[in-house]
C-alpha cells in the first residue's frame, strides 16, 4: 500500500521562518521534503494522494490543551444552559432539547448560572415541574456545587434526603435544590447512568469534530472532582482508536493510580482553588461584589505531599489554579517538591493562570513551569461588562495576561477548557489576538505557537509535531484563509478546509 | 373474604390478599388513596383533603373521581373475616376500619420503632433494632409517582425522607448498641451500612477507624482513612477533618505489627538498636528503585533521628534522591559537620572523597542503571551508610518472593547482602 502524500500548492507556515513552503512530501505519516517552487514534481508520479491546496495557508494541527473530553462527547446528550437568563428560558431549553430527543429518559441540563437569571434565585422542584414533568430533569449549577431536581427525578433517582445538603422549605419538603453531600451523591447516581458504550460512541463522534477544526493533538482533563473517575480509564481504554492524539491527566490525588494505569500524567483537575464565576477562585484581595476573597482547597502540606510523590514517580502534574493565593501555593508545593527531590525539567503545568503577579511569573519560571491557559475565557467573561469586571473590578484589566506572561519566558499552551469554551482553536488564537486587554494581546504567530507547538512541547514532543518541517510528524490544519495576513479582527472567521493527521487526509473541504 | 390483607410500601409498593397480589386491579390513585388512609392509620380524612391531594384543582370532576376510587377499592379489596370493610366513609371523611387486620410495613416500622425506645434491656434492643434495619431496606413507594397529584407526591417525598432518616438512625443505634454488648463484628456491620448511605460523613469514618484499632485491625483502620481521604477529595474535593489526619499520622508512626520481632531483637539485642523492614508487600516492580526508597523509609522511621545523627550528612543527602525524607535530617546535621568529617578524613570536599576511594567493580559495572556515574554514587553513598548504622543497630530486610520488586532494587539489596551490609529475607512470613 502506497502511504506517501504531496501537498502542493499551499502556504506552509514556519515559525520564525521564511519563507513558507510552498509542498510538503509525506512518507509514513512523517514529512520526508518540503520545497518551494516546482520541486514537487518528482513526486507526482509517486504519489499515493496528492491534494491541491489552492494557495490555502497550512499549519501544523492544533493541539487543544485542555479538553473535558468525555464532559465534551455527552455535551449533545445534555441540555447547554449557558447563558440562560430566566426560568421560561430554561424551560424552552429543555423542552426544545426533549422534543429533538424524544426517547431520553433522565434529562441532564448543565451551566446554569444564578447570576444570568433574572429570578435572581435557582429554580427549585416546583420551578421545574411547571417547565417539565412528565421527565426527570437534573439541572447542574456552572460551578457544579449544586444540583436542582424536578420532582418526578427525586422520585426515580432515589435522592437521598437525610443527608446534608438537601435544603427544604418551611414544612420540611425537599425544595430539589441539593448542595454539598447530597448533591455529590446525586451526581454520582448520574454519572453512572450512562453506559460506557454510549460514552465511547460519543467520544468517537467528538473525535471527528475535532478532526473536521483541524485538532490532532489533545490533552485531555478526565477524573477528579466534578467528573467521574471512570471516566479516564474509558478514555485511556478508547483513545488508542481515535484518530487524535490523546494525553490524558488523569485528575486523581493517587499518583500510585495513575502509575498503575500507565500514565505519565497526573491532574488538570485537582482544583487548588475555584473560579471567578462562583466566586471560590483563591485571591489575593476580597471579590468586587463580595467581602470574601474565595478559598483554597488544599493544605499546603497536603499539596507539597501530592508533588513530592509525583516528582518521585516521574508523573507531570497539571493543577488549577486561578486566583493568586492558589497561585502561590502551588509554587510553594513546587519549590518544596523541588528541593526535596533536586528533580527539574519536568514540564509541569499550572492551569489558568488567570490572575498571577508578576513576581509570580518570575518564579514560576524560575520553577520551569508550564502555563495551560484559555485565551477565549476573555471573549466569554472579559470586557467592561463581563464576568471578569463584575467579580474582579479593576483586577480584570489583568486577567490573563498573555503578553506578560510570555515576555517573562514562561510557555502558555493554549486550550478551549471545552465545554466551558467551544472546542475551536481559531476562536482560541483569534481571542489572543484581540485580547480585551490589549496590552495584554500577543502576535498572531505567538498565539498560533500556544495551539500547535507549545502545546507538543508541553507533552515533550516538540521533535516529534508542532512544526512543518521535515522530520516531523505530518500533523497539518489547512485554513481557507491566511490568517497572518486578514486583520486581526476578521480571524475569528476563518474555518479549517482539511486536515491531516499522520499523513492521512482525515478531513478536506477544498 | 380475607385473612391477611398486606401493603409493603418500604421498596416497590405491593398490596396482597392470601399472597395474590391486587395491585394490578387498582388505579394508581385507587392504591395512592388506600396508602394515604392506611399510613394515617385510624385518622379520619376529609373527601376535600383527599380530592385535594389527588386531584389538585379540579374540584369539579374531583368529588366523582374520589367516589369512584372508592368504589373500585372496595370492589378490589375483599371483606375481612368478619365481612368488614377496610375503607369505611361518610359525607364528609374517609378512614380505616380500625377493627378490619391488615399488616402494613411502615405500621410495622413504626410500631417497632416505639418498642424500642421503651426497651431498656441492651440484648432485646439489639435484637429489635436488627428487625428494624431488616425492614427498612428500601426506599418509601419506590418510583411510584403520579404525575398530575402534586399534593401526593409532596407527602411520599416527606415520608420518604422520614424512612432514610429514621433508617440512619436505626443503623447508628444497632452500632452503638452493639459496641456496648461488646458485639464489635455487627457493631462494624451496622457502621459500614451507614457508611454506605452516607459516605461523606466523616465522623462515620472516625468511628470506624476507632473501632477497627478495637478490633485490633489498625490496616483496615488505615484503610479507612484513605478511603475516606479520596472519596472526599474526589466528590467534595476537602481533606478530612483534623482529627482524623491525627490518628491516621498516629496510625502510621505506630511500629507495624511484624516489627515485633524487631522489637524483640531490640530487648535481647547485643547491640543498642535493630530495624526490621518489611517490603513483603511492595507493590509496582516497574517503578525503578521504589524498593530502595520504601526501604530507605523504613530504616529512617525505625532508626530515628538519633541513631540517623551517626551517619555521614553527605550519604543522607546523595540518598534522599531515593527517599526524600532523608533530605531533612541531611540538612539538620548542616554541611560544617560534614565538611569537618572529610577534611578530619584528610580530604578536601565529598567530591574529592569519590574520586579517591574508587567504587567497587560490580557497583560501578552491571548494577547500577546504564552505569550512570550518580547511580553508583547512589550504591556506593548506602552502602557506606549501612555500615555506619550497623555500629549502632542491626538492619534486616524481608523482601516478597519472586519479580515483586523492581529489578534495580532486587540487584542492589542483592549486593548488599553478599557484601555483608544488609541482612535480607526472602518470604512471605519469616524473618530472622
Amino acid at each position: 500500500m502506497n502511504d506517501s502524500l504531496l501537498l502542493y500548492n499551499g502556504t506552509f507556515y514556519r515559525f520564525g521562518t521564511e519563507p513558507a513552503y510552498r509542498w510538503l512530501w509525506v512518507r509514513g505519516g512523517i514529512i520526508c521534503d518540503a520545497g518551494f517552487g516546482s520541486g514537487y514534481y518528482k513526486y507526482r508520479a509517486q504519489a499515493g494522494e496528492s491534494l491541491d491546496l489552492k494557495g490555502n495557508l497550512a499549519l501544523p494541527g492544533f493541539c487543544d490543551c485542555r479538553v473535558h473530553m468525555v464532559q465534551t462527547a455527552l455535551k449533545n446528550r445534555e441540555v447547554d444552559l449557558h447563558g440562560a437568563d430566566s426560568f421560561e428560558e430554561v424551560g424552552r431549553r429543555i423542552r426544545s432539547w426533549m422534543q429533538a430527543h424524544p426517547r431520553a429518559g433522565l434529562v441532564r441540563a448543565y451551566g446554569l448560572e444564578v447570576s444570568d437569571l433574572k429570578e435572581k434565585r435557582l429554580p427549585d422542584r416546583r420551578a421545574i415541574d411547571r417547565m417539565v414533568r412528565e421527565c426527570p430533569v437534573w439541572i447542574s449549577s456552572r460551578d457544579f456545587h449544586r444540583s436542582m431536581l424536578n420532582t418526578k427525578a427525586l422520585y426515580e433517582l432515589n435522592v437521598p434526603l437525610a443527608v446534608n445538603g438537601v435544603e427544604t422549605d418551611g414544612e420540611q419538603h425537599p425544595t430539589g435544590i441539593l448542595q454539598g453531600t447530597a448533591n455529590a451523591l446525586v451526581r454520582s447516581r448520574i454519572f453512572r447512568e450512562c453506559s460506557d458504550e454510549d460514552k465511547s460512541r460519543a467520544l468517537e463522534q467528538l473525535a471527528q469534530d475535532m478532526i473536521r477544526k483541524g485538532i490532532t493533538s489533545v490533552h485531555a482533563m478526565e477524573g477528579g472532582w466534578g467528573f467521574a473517575e471512570s471516566d479516564a480509564r474509558l478514555l485511556w481504554a478508547c483513545a488508542p482508536g481515535l484518530p487524535v492524539d490523546v494525553s490524558l491527566y488523569f485528575g486523581t490525588m493517587q499518583p500510585l493510580q495513575a502509575k498503575e494505569m500507565g500514565l505519565a500524567r497526573i491532574g488538570g483537575d485537582i482544583f487548588v482553588d475555584g473560579s471567578f464565576a462562583s466566586r471560590n477562585a483563591a485571591l489575593a484581595e476580597p471579590y468586587s461584589d463580595s467581602d470574601h476573597s474565595g478559598q483554597l482547597n488544599y493544605a499546603q502540606e497536603e499539596l507539597n505531599a501530592f508533588l513530592l510523590q509525583c516528582y518521585r514517580f516521574g508523573l507531570r502534574t497539571a493543577l488549577h489554579a486561578v486566583g493568586e493565593r492558589a497561585m502561590e501555593q502551588v509554587l510553594a508545593a513546587h519549590q518544596y517538591a523541588r528541593e526535596a527531590t533536586g528533580i527539574f525539567g519536568m514540564r509541569h503545568r499550572v492551569e489558568h493562570a488567570e490572575l498571577c503577579t508578576t513576581d509570580q511569573m518570575r518564579r514560576a519560571k524560575a520553577l520551569g513551569l508550564i502555563f495551560s491557559m484559555q485565551p477565549a475565557c476573555e471573549i466569554l467573561y472579559g470586557g467592561r461588562d463581563g464576568m471578569y469586571a463584575a467579580r474582579l473590578g479593576a483586577r480584570a484589566q489583568r486577567t490573563n495576561p498573555l503578553r506578560k506572561i510570555i515576555d517573562s519566558g514562561i510557555t502558555i499552551c493554549g486550550g478551549s477548557d471545552s465545554d466551558l469554551t467551544p472546542l475551536d482553536p481559531i476562536g482560541g488564537i483569534y481571542a489572543a489576538v484581540c485580547h480585551p486587554q490589549p496590552e495584554s494581546a500577543v502576535s498572531v504567530e505567538e498565539a498560533v505557537r500556544m495551539f500547535t507547538l507549545n502545546g507538543a512541547y508541553a507533552e515533550e514532543e516538540e521533535g516529534k509535531k508542532g512544526q512543518l518541517e521535515v522530520g516531523m510528524r505530518a500533523d497539518i490544519a489547512v485554513l481557507d484563509r491566511n490568517i497572518f495576513q486578514i486583520a486581526a479582527a476578521d480571524i475569528a472567521g476563518a474555518r479549517t478546509v482539511a486536515t491531516v493527521k499522520d499523513g492521512a487526509v482525515l478531513f478536506e473541504a477544498l | 373474604m380475607s385473612g391477611s390483607l398486606e401493603l409493603r410500601l418500604l421498596g416497590q409498593l405491593e398490596i396482597s390478599a392470601d399472597g395474590q397480589s391486587l395491585l394490578a386491579q387498582l388505579s394508581a390513585k385507587s392504591a395512592a388513596i388506600l396508602c394515604l388512609l392506611i399510613c394515617t392509620e385510624e385518622k379520619k380524612l376529609t373527601r376535600a383533603k383527599l380530592s385535594s391531594m389527588l386531584w389538585g384543582d379540579s374540584f369539579e370532576t374531583a368529588s366523582y373521581n374520589l367516589r369512584y376510587n372508592l368504589w373500585n377499592i372496595r370492589k378490589v379489596i375483599p371483606r375481612d373475616r368478619n365481612g368488614q370493610e377496610l375503607i369505611l366513609s361518610d359525607k364528609e371523611f374517609c378512614w380505616r376500619n380500625p377493627a378490619y387486620s391488615v399488616y402494613c410495613d411502615l405500621l410495622e416500622v413504626r410500631r417497632l420503632k416505639e418498642q424500642a425506645k421503651r426497651q431498656a434491656a441492651l440484648s432485646e434492643r439489639i435484637e429489635l433494632l436488627k428487625k428494624l434495619r431488616a425492614l427498612l431496606s428500601g426506599e418509601f413507594m419506590e418510583q411510584f409517582y403520579i404525575r398530575s397529584s402534586d399534593e401526593f407526591n409532596e407527602w411520599v417525598l416527606f415520608e420518604r425522607a422520614a424512612c432514610q432518616r429514621l433508617t440512619l438512625q436505626v443503623l447508628h443505634g444497632l452500632y452503638t448498641c452493639c459496641l456496648k454488648a461488646e458485639d464489635a463484628q455487627t457493631a462494624a456491620e451496622a457502621l459500614a451500612a451507614e457508611l454506605a448511605e452516607n459516605p461523606y460523613d466523616e465522623e462515620l469514618h472516625f468511628q470506624m477507624m476507632e473501632l477497627y484499632l478495637q478490633m485490633g485491625q489498625r490496616p483496615l483502620a488505615i484503610r479507612q482513612y484513605q478511603e475516606c481521604e479520596a472519596v472526599l477529595r474526589r466528590e467534595l474535593n476537602i481533606m478530612p477533618q483534623k482529627k482524623l489526619r491525627q490518628l491516621y499520622v498516629k496510625l502510621q508512626e505506630e511500629a507495624e505489627p511484624s516489627d515485633a520481632q524487631a522489637k524483640q531483637h531490640r530487648k535481647e539485642g547485643s547491640r543498642a538498636h535493630a530495624v526490621f523492614v518489611d517490603l513483603a508487600r511492595q507493590p509496582l516492580p516497574e517503578i525503578p528503585y521504589l524498593a530502595v526508597s520504601e526501604f530507605l523509609n523504613g530504616v529512617a522511621a525505625g532508626c530515628g533521628k538519633e541513631v540517623l545523627a551517626g551517619v555521614s550528612p553527605v550519604y543522607l543527602r546523595d540518598l534522599s534522591l531515593l527517599q526524600p525524607s532523608l533530605l531533612q535530617l541531611s540538612l539538620c546535621a548542616g554541611e560544617r559537620a560534614a565538611n569537618a568529617e572529610w577534611t578530619e578524613a584528610g580530604k578536601t570536599s565529598p567530591e574529592q572523597w569519590f574520586a579517591n576511594e574508587a567504587p567497587t567493580e560490580r557497583e560501578c559495572g552491571r548494577l547500577c542503571c546504564n552505569s550512570q556515574i550518580l547511580n553508583v554514587r547512589l550504591l556506593q553513598s548506602l552502602r557506606h551508610a549501612l555500615a555506619q548504622l550497623a555500629k549502632r543497630c542491626e538492619i534486616s530486610v524481608r523482601l516478597p518472593e519472586g519479580k515483586a520488586i523492581d529489578k534495580e532494587s532486587a540487584l542492589w539489596f542483592s549486593y548488599l547482602q553478599e557484601c555483608g551490609a544488609l541482612c535480607v529475607v526472602c518470604g512471605a512470613e519469616s524473618s530472622s
